[in-house]
């Protein structure tokens, strides 16, 4: 399971995930996504501290998310803690482009 | 009695004056006219009939005709000029019938080939003495009375003579027959002999063009002036001729029957000179090697070198030969040069495409243009140098990609279900960017149509590489199932690039004394010996050496390059790269120059000499370049 929480509302957005991002929960975020989007937002924050599992269709999204808001000049960055998550994002590259919250 | 005479003579005087003035004729020194009737000539009915002249009229002459035919006779006897007739029974004729004539004359040609029939046949011809009205001087004439026809000409006769002259050819019985029957003058053929059958004489099929050059005219009627036409070229096996053997003639008969022996074929030997190979018993004339057909001396040789004692310009047109080219002038603007072999230049070249199965060599400059060394083999060079950098890329992925799949917190659900290519794609997109990029490049540089079957061994290699390189393109690598493609992606790959790796085995050399704004690639080694190279774009399989400085351009080596002086200043871009493992030396290198080893990359901002720049174990290394 997927538990996004709203850690700090709109504009300095921050979005703290607990459990698995993958295939099966990724439309949880996208719910809350699209809550938040048409609202006036400077940066959002993703806080993957929480988090259990990710798979490629979650870093996927992550990475979506980052090109959608990147057409807004709206910057979205990563903040984690864990090591093992952290390992995956460098490998794939994600840290490239989505740097620390 | 003188006085007697001397009366008579002036009283005939005086008559003879008066005579005169009687006739009203005035004597001025003139001829005179005799005063009575002159005696006149005439024959009627065969007679001759005289009127005597009056007093002091002239007398009658007669004469035989001039074709002889009426001869007249004087007391009997002919006379041989014109009579003065006193008395007609004085005079006699004599006319000359024609009898009738006829022969046959059988006859043989010179070459004893022809039977000739020749009939001489004349009517008989009955003349009387012709009638004539009164003539002062009468000329004896005849007049045809009869004719009747000659003998015939029995042909029993001709044949009976052709045997009797020994002939045994079968004579045209028809043609006698005919001929005898005519009765008149004629000849005609009437037998031959069988000539012999001719030989046919050994001779020589040239199966090569040995015209200096075939010109090309389009089917519009358009002329390109500089496509002036193909030197003309072999390939070597390419077959220059075939001989065909004498075949001997069959003998006749001459019309005695003797046998005629045809004359002997001529043999029409097979000479060939260097380059050329006879095969098939010495029937069949193969080039040995790849160059221009020609005769020599009567030798049939395959010349591995055209020459051009000139400049190349619209006079020649474009040059294309397969074995080496030497131009003892320069190339001149827009003009090509196509070599099998290598290609010399004396002179200059000048905007001009130049390119050479082997090396090139240019004596004097090189400016604009593009000069490659190589042929085909220049673009199995950028090839594989591309492949070089490709592999590397793709073992980062795929050592990537495992990476992130044995991280424990990594969930490979959704990769059973889409594929390997999803996380592979992302990976591309994230880290590895520059692998579509490459592939893109390389797919340009692949041949395409009819190019690709130019060698079926290398048209799979395309293929292969087609495939592989289209593999990493755009959504493409979404459809990459298992990551174990890649393995057979690499192992493929390696293996084209060890396979293109033979054809370098004679690289081909670039050697120039001063080049400006040109483009030169070469399999193997580039060379500048002059003072100066400006904005250039060099590639090549080996070296690249600049004696003198180089000032803007672009110059990659796979080996090394080395120079006397690179770059000026910041606005004068430089960039100077080798292949991983290369190395980069400079007696000074200013700034604005940008050198690359591999995937590293260093600019330089200030002036440095005396370098030699390697880059190994991830970092730059720098040494004093004595």
């Amino acid at each position: 399971m997927l538990k996004v929480k709203i850690a700090q509302n709109p504009p300095h957005v921050i979005l703290a995930l607990e459990g698995e991002l993958d295939m099966a929960t990724g439309s949880i975020l996208e719910q809350v996504m699209e809550q938040i989007e048409s609202r006036d937002l400077v940066d959002i924050t993703f806080s993957l501290d929480g988090l259990n599992f990710i798979d490629s269709t979650g870093i996927g999204q992550l990475i979506g998310y980052y090109k959608v808001f990147a057409k807004r000049d709206i910057p979205v960055s990563i903040d984690n803690n864990n090591a093992e998550i952290e390992e995956i994002l460098a490998l794939i590259g994600v840290r490239e482009i989505m740097g620390v919250g | 009695m003188p006085g007697r005479d001397s009366n008579l003579t002036e009283l005939m005087h005086e008559w003879l004056k008066k005579s005169v003035s009687q006739s009203g004729v005035q004597q001025q020194g003139s001829e005179s006219k005799p005063l009575g009737k002159n005696g006149t000539l005439a024959i009627v009915n065969g007679e001759l009939v005289m009127e005597k002249p009056g007093p002091g009229g002239k007398w009658p002459t007669i004469t035989s005709s001039k074709d002889g035919r009426v001869g007249v006779l004087y007391k009997g006897k002919p006379a041989e000029r014109p009579i003065v007739v006193e008395d007609v029974r004085d005079i006699d004729f004599q006319i000359t019938q024609e009898p009738p004539h006829s022969s046959f004359h059988v006859s043989v040609s010179k070459d004893n080939m022809e039977v000739w029939l020749k009939i001489e046949s004349a009517a008989g011809i009955e003349y009387d003495l012709n009638d004539s009205g009164p003539v002062e001087d009468l000329i004896a004439a005849a007049r045809e009375v009869y004719r009747y026809p000659p003998e015939p000409i029995v042909e029993t006769e001709v044949f009976a003579e052709a045997e009797r002259q020994g002939i045994k050819a079968e004579l045209y019985a028809e043609q006698v027959v005919l001929a005898c029957a005519r009765g008149s003058s004629c000849r005609t053929l009437i037998g031959v002999g069988i000539p012999p059958k001719p030989p046919v004489d050994g001779r020589i099929e040239l199966a090569c063009d040995l015209k200096a050059t075939k010109i090309l005219i389009e089917d519009s009627d358009r002329v390109d002036l500089l496509d002036r036409g193909r030197i003309n070229s072999v390939e070597a096996g390419e077959v220059l001729g075939y001989w065909h053997p004498p075949v001997e003639g069959k003998p006749g008969t001459d019309v005695f029957g003797r046998t005629i022996e045809p004359r002997k074929p001529k043999h029409a030997s097979f000479l060939v000179g260097s380059g050329v190979r006879l095969i098939s018993g010495g029937t069949i004339a193969v080039a040995d090697i790849a160059g221009r057909p020609c005769f020599e001396r009567g030798r049939l040789c395959v010349r591995p070198e055209l020459v051009i004692y000139s400049d190349v310009d619209v006079g020649t047109g474009n040059i294309e030969f397969t074995g080496d080219v030497i131009v003892t002038g320069n190339v001149t603007e827009s003009l090509s040069v196509r070599a099998g072999g290598l290609a010399e230049i004396k002179g200059s070249v000048h905007h001009a495409n130049l390119t050479a199965g082997s090396s090139v060599f240019i004596q004097k400059n090189l400016i604009g243009g593009r000069v490659s060394a190589g042929g085909e083999i220049v673009n199995h060079m950028k090839i594989v140098a591309l492949l070089r950098r490709i592999i590397p890329e793709i073992q980062s992925l795929q050592k990537a990609f495992l990476q992130v799949r044995a991280q424990p917190c990594f969930s490979i659900d959704d990769l059973r279900l889409r594929g390997d290519g999803y996380l592979l794609k992302l990976i591309l997109e994230m880290r590895f960017a520059n692998i579509p990029n490459l592939c893109q490049s390389l797919q340009k540089l692949l041949p395409t149509g009819d190019g690709v079957g130019s060698k079926s061994d290398l048209a799979e290699v395309w293929d292969i590489l087609h495939l592989a390189s289209e593999r990493f393109v755009g959504a493409n690598p979404l459809n990459i199932k298992c990551v174990t493609e890649l393995d057979t992606c690499l192992a493929c790959l390696e293996k084209v690039c060890s396979y293109l790796d033979d054809f370098f085995s004679t690289p081909a050399d670039i050697k120039v004394y001063y080049c400006q704004n040109a483009t030169l690639e070469a399999t193997g080694s580039i060379v500048v010996t002059g003072p100066s190279v400006y904005g250039c774009t060099m590639t090549a399989g080996s070296h690249i050496t600049i004696t003198g400085s180089c000032r803007g351009g672009s110059y990659f080596a796979a080996s090394s390059i080395t120079v006397n002086s690179a770059g000026l200043n910041e606005t004068v871009k430089t960039f100077l790269s080798v292949d991983e493992g290369g190395v980069i030396r400079a007696r000074t290198l200013h700034p604005g120059t940008y050198l690359a080893i591999g995937r590293a990359k260093l600019g330089i901002s200030e002036k440095r000499r005396n370098i030699e720049l390697r880059f190994e174990d991830g970092r730059w290394t720098q040494e004093e370049w004595r």
